[in-house]
């Protein structure tokens, strides 16, 4: 009988930056999974039911995370385990909120490997709310010598047992992937909701014995150091460097040399009027083609 | 209702000060109880002024003082009479409510209503959140068998059910207790918690270390019955108003307009200067008292706290923390005999009120019954802040050359100013010393 | 650009084909020609030492306009497993390599991490060779971190500066035998954006909407659905400020600036914007500004190249007309509202 691993990240939802300071205060009673891990959690769940196989809620977190997996086991979830790691800071210090995927991914894939042998898929939240790089399912991906789909924004299993993703490209586009086993997909949250769990279930759940395990000792944790944190002031434009003669370069810090129109104000224009001059300029600026806009 | 509904001693509904007493009280007597909340938490949504008067912990929790959540406690308790340009103020301070057993704490909601939950949980009672009693269940003979809630398979079976699910309690009126709804015997709670530092709040109002000030206020509330409160916590302040609905809508203002002319009276905007508004809430507030009390026990449920308006409401008082706690522990406990006897009937369960009767909570409702209507009065609220403050000032200031009236004419003069009926004030006080006697 | 075709093989083992000595080293994943968002702005900021690898990486190292020195390696797949086994040996001599977080780029950086047995730094806005500036919390805070060693850091599109212009790059091209190291996902084929889903962020083109779009009483949500329309037929994707995502008319995800996306579009078109400094610092660097607003003298006017003073919904319906888009269209799909 087949696994699917739902990852949960037991991470703050809800910070507050001080605009002033850049100072960090968070509710632990936020903390928990996000909107994306919670639809992993869905998804796990509508694939279990086509393959019949037993879906495992794994997290690699602190003692209070044991709520997170309490409430998997009651929407459905067949079996729990978490991965003890230390608790962290009461609130998010930027040291929590930089590193540290590649550790607790490491962690969660021996633990799982150790008692399930390597899942035959895992589903992720695309990003976590806190320190939200995404790169948690790659780690895990790697450290499973599976294969990895991140930022899928549709699941479909086909017939003959194997998973069809879409997934998010630049531009808009999307990329369309069979996915082997095993493997680890990340999703986005993307209209899909966690079921609500039954009362008996979320009761029963309540007194629920959850399976720890250690993290081997051999993870060396690597610790980012941090010089400093402040609220994010997003930087200037940057102006192109020193490339040429002085004469050009002035030329090029005025912006003499990049073909601009002169800045242009019509009006106060007639609605009729204002759409010709935009589509106009749109045209101008091949922005549309010659016939566009009657 | 289906067979394979769980079944259970006990359902408590609503986590907040009663529910949670009520259901330590059954887990401790071992009693099988769920508790039903609908927030994500205990007290994620419950808002209250700020001070819980912890006495009656001392039944639940021995030496809770060293444990529960709190943010100052209260030495200093002040007494306001205003007019929009004056404040009368009487200030108390102890340094016996400095010290255990305490008097009054500030705290927040979200934590005090999570660490009670905690008790129970611990003492065994199986806390459920998310999660709304959407109707009760009852059995072939119509007496009351359980709840039914939001969630799949969401019906319980229990012998009894305890509502304790605040005011304008559903499951009261689903179980005919309480009427539909009933304005004229509701109270609007409003408040913001501004944020001010701690160092800040310390000096402004004379506190130190984790000594906390209650300022209760009259004539504040624009000429709508009703007080005002402000209380300190560590590192903020809650300011707030408690007037009738009936008020509210005949005076067209809405409540935070007058929370905004609470915070600029001359008496008060100097606290508050600089402060940053962290939140704004309101909440109903039962506050018919004694005479607006549902029957409490019927067959198979008890009623407890602002679910059976037990919240003691009269302007200067706002106390209903305390009360939800006495009566959820009452409800416990008389569940808990009932359920060992095998009888949860009406007649089962009628040492609940007897219980109620015999500490303060049905005995300090039944003497303060009156109370309200006395603090509520038009006159009350509208002359007499002002003869108090006209008269003060007159003593006060000095008229030389003209020579001073002394206190007699000044005081008689304040009346005229006020035009107050010398009779009125009479009848009044006589009425205040038997309603407080 | 010229392109000397000078092809040399890879040697196997740490150095690799590139000259030693290369500090930073920009890797760009790009499919059949097409640069990730962010490309431009992660060269420039490695200095413009730029490895172009996936297909079509000619084509794509021509538009690197920041770029230096580049080296470009065919490759027919970009599955992370198997690029991250090919490009390790390429890359064990540099020591600071980065990546735009483009959806490539993030899947491919902690593959490289861990292969190369390095720390990853994710989420970057600024890098130094000693320093790294990292933003968390959706670019609320920003988080110094020291770089004590080799790393992997992966760069936000959008929110670096316009890169500037560099000489000519000379190319190298670089040939490695396929071989398949990595267990990857089959990619089995990619399907065109429509515009009005694209992400903000990676938008050529952006529409964006203000209070000044809604008239008082007017149904936001219909009108900032109009604009999306609009905006589709214009091949571009429809953004707002704070004011409209706060009042709900459109959703968060959409709201462009300092605290929602930062964008890098080439056009902007502006109706009943103000043209605030939260909202226009997260606008990147258009190359063409309109705005569409009743005040001449207002900021976002005054930094369009064509200003219009006229009635913005007005001429938005104008424009719905002229484009043939219904007046009452369908809502955005589910997915753009949730997208990331
Ligand atoms: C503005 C204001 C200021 C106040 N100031 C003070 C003060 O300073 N001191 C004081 O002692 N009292 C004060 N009170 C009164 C005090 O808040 C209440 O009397 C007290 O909270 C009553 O406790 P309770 O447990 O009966 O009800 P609540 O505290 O209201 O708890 C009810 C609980 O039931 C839950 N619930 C409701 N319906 C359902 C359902 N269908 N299913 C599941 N769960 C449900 C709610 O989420 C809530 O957690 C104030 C009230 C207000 C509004
Ligand atoms: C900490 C902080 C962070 C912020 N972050 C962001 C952010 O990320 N993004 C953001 O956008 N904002 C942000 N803001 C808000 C920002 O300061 C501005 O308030 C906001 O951008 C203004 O939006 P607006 O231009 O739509 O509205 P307004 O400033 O009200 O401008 C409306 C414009 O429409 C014009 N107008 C009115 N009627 C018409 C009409 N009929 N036709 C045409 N034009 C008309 C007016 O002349 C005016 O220029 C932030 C603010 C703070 C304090
Ligand atoms: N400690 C953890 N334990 C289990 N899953 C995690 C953990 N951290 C992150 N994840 C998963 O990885 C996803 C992306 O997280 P991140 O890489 O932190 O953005 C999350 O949505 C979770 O599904």
């Amino acid at each position: 009988m087949s696994v699917i691993v739902a990852a949960l990240g037991w991470s703050w939802q809800e910070t507050e930056v001080d605009p002033l300071t850049g100072m960090v205060s968070a509710d632990p009673r936020d903390r928990g999974p996000g909107r994306s891990d919670l639809a992993a959690l869905e998804q796990a769940l509508r694939l279990a039911q086509r393959w019949d196989a037993r879906v495992v809620a794994a997290t690699a977190g602190p003692g209070e995370a044991d709520a997170l997996l309490r409430d998997a086991l009651a929407a459905g979830a067949d079996e729990a385990l978490r991965v003890e790691v230390q608790a962290g800071s009461a609130g998010p210090l930027p040291a929590d909120l930089v590193g540290g995927e590649q550790e607790s991914a490491t962690a969660l894939a021996a633990a799982l490997r150790q008692r399930y042998g390597v899942p035959d898929l895992v589903l992720c939240g695309d990003r976590s709310a806190d320190r939200g790089t995404g790169s948690f399912p790659a780690f895990l991906a790697a450290a499973l010598n599976a294969a990895q789909v991140l930022g899928v924004v549709r699941l479909e299993s086909d017939g003959d047992g194997m998973v069809r993703v879409h997934r998010r490209l630049d531009g808009g586009r999307r990329e369309v992937l069979r996915v082997p086993r095993p493997a680890v997909v990340s999703v986005e949250a993307a209209g899909v909701r966690l079921r609500r769990a039954g009362l008996p279930a979320t009761i029963d759940s309540g007194l629920a014995a959850i399976p720890v395990a250690r993290a081997p000792g051999t993870i060396a944790a690597r610790w980012i150091r941090v010089l400093g944190a402040h609220p994010y002031r997003p930087r200037p434009r940057e102006l192109p460097g020193p490339s040429g003669p002085a004469l050009r370069r002035t030329l090029e810090l005025t912006g003499a040399l990049t073909e601009r129109t002169p800045p242009t104000v019509l009006g106060p224009l007639a609605p009729a009027r204002a759409a010709d001059e935009l589509l106009r300029y749109l045209r101008r600026h091949g922005y549309l083609a010659g016939d566009d806009g009657g | 209702m289906p067979d394979d509904a769980m079944t259970v001693d006990a359902v408590v509904v609503g986590a907040g000060p009663a529910g949670s007493a009520a259901a330590l009280e059954l887990a401790r007597a071992g009693r099988d109880v769920v508790l039903l909340e609908r927030g994500a938490f205990p007290g994620a949504k419950n808002v209250y002024g700020g001070v819980v008067y912890g006495r009656i912990l001392d039944d639940l929790v021995p030496q809770w003082w060293n444990e529960v959540p709190v943010q100052r406690w209260v030495t200093r308790r002040s007494t306001m009479l205003m007019t929009p340009t004056q404040a009368l103020t009487i200030d108390f301070r102890t340094s016996a409510w400095d010290r255990p057993p305490y008097n009054g704490m500030t705290t927040y909601r979200a934590d005090f209503d999570s660490w009670l939950a905690n008790k129970a949980v611990a003492a065994g009672a199986r806390l459920v959140t998310s999660t709304v009693a959407s109707s009760l269940l009852r059995d072939a003979s119509g007496r009351i068998a359980g709840v039914r809630t939001d969630r799949p398979d969401g019906e319980i079976r229990a012998k009894v059910v305890i509502a304790c699910d605040g005011v304008n309690s559903f499951l009261a009126k689903e179980a005919g207790l309480l009427p539909r709804s009933d304005s004229a015997h509701t109270t609007l709670g409003a408040k913001e918690t501004l944020a001010l530092p701690r160092e800040v709040i310390d000096e402004r109002f004379g506190l130190a270390g984790d000594q906390g000030l209650d300022i209760e206020m009259l004539g504040c509330t624009s000429g709508i019955p009703g007080g005002g409160f402000l209380y300190t916590n560590l590192d903020t302040v809650s300011v707030g108003l408690v007037v009738g609905l009936d008020g509210l809508v005949a005076a067209k203002v809405r409540p935070e307009e007058l929370i905004a002319s609470l915070k600029a009276h001359p008496a008060i905007a100097p606290y508050l200067r600089g402060a940053e508004l962290k939140e704004y809430s309101a909440h109903m507030i039962p506050e018919g008292g004694y005479r607006a009390m549902p029957r409490l026990a019927i067959d198979g449920m008890l009623v407890a706290g602002d679910a059976a308006s037990m919240c003691l409401a009269a302007g200067l008082w706002l106390e209903g923390v305390n009360f939800a706690m006495g009566a959820g522990l009452a409800a416990g406990q008389t569940a808990a005999e009932a359920i060992a006897a095998g009888d949860t009937s009406a007649r089962g369960l009628a040492g609940y009120r007897r219980r109620l009767k015999a500490c303060f909570v049905l005995a300090d409702h039944k003497r303060l019954r009156n109370a309200a209507d006395i603090v509520l009065a038009d006159r009350m609220q509208q002359e007499y802040p002002g003869l108090a403050c006209d008269f003060v000032e007159q003593v006060f200031t000095v008229t030389n050359p003209v020579p001073k009236l002394g206190m007699a004419r000044e005081f008689f003069r304040a009346v005229r100013l006020n035009d107050v009926r010398l009779r009125h004030l009479a009848q009044d006080g006589w009425k205040a010393l038997r309603a407080f006697r | 650009m010229t392109v000397p075709a000078e092809s040399m093989p890879a040697p196997n083992g740490p150095g690799g084909p590139l000259p030693a000595g290369i500090r930073a080293l920009a890797v760009v994943v790009v499919r059949d020609g097409q640069l990730p968002a962010g490309a431009g702005e992660t060269v420039a900021e490695a200095g413009g030492a730029a490895l172009v690898v996936g297909s079509g990486t000619r084509e794509a190292a021509g538009g690197l306009d920041s770029a230096n020195r580049l080296w470009v390696l065919e490759r027919s797949s970009v599955g992370p497993a198997a690029l991250a086994g090919a490009l390790a040996p390429v890359l064990s001599g540099v020591d600071m390599v980065l990546l735009p977080a483009s959806p490539d780029g993030r899947d491919l950086a902690p593959r490289l991490a861990v292969i190369l047995g390095r720390v990853l730094l994710a989420g970057a806005v600024r890098c130094g060779s000693d320093e790294v500036e990292l933003t968390r919390l959706d670019d609320r805070l920003s988080v110094r971190v020291a770089v004590d060693g080799p790393v992997v850091v992966t760069l936000w599109p959008g929110r670096g500066g316009s890169p500037g212009r560099a000489a000519p790059a000379e190319v190298t091209v670089l040939t490695l035998p396929e071989l398949d190291a990595g267990h990857d996902a089959e990619s089995v084929r990619v399907l065109q954006p429509e515009p009005s889903t694209a992400d903000l962020a990676e938008a050529r083109r952006i529409v964006g909407g203000g209070a000044g779009l809604v008239p008082a009483g007017a149904d936001g949500v219909a009108v900032m659905r109009l604009l999306a329309d609009v905006a589709g037929a214009l091949g571009a994707s429809a953004g707002a400020t704070r004011v409209v995502t706060d009042a709900g008319w459109m959703t968060y995800e959409r709201q462009i600036g300092t605290t929602g996306v930062a964008v890098n579009p080439q056009l902007y078109v502006a109706f009943g914007i103000s043209g605030a400094a939260q909202h226009v610092s997260g606008l990147g660097a258009p190359e063409h500004v309109v705005s569409v607003n009743t005040d001449p003298s207002c900021p976002m006017t005054r930094m369009a190249d064509l200003g219009i003073v006229a009635d913005a919904p007005a001429v938005l319906a104008e424009l719905a007309e002229r484009l043939g888009v219904a007046a009452t269209p369908a809502a955005l799909p589910e997915e753009v509202s949730h997208a990331g």
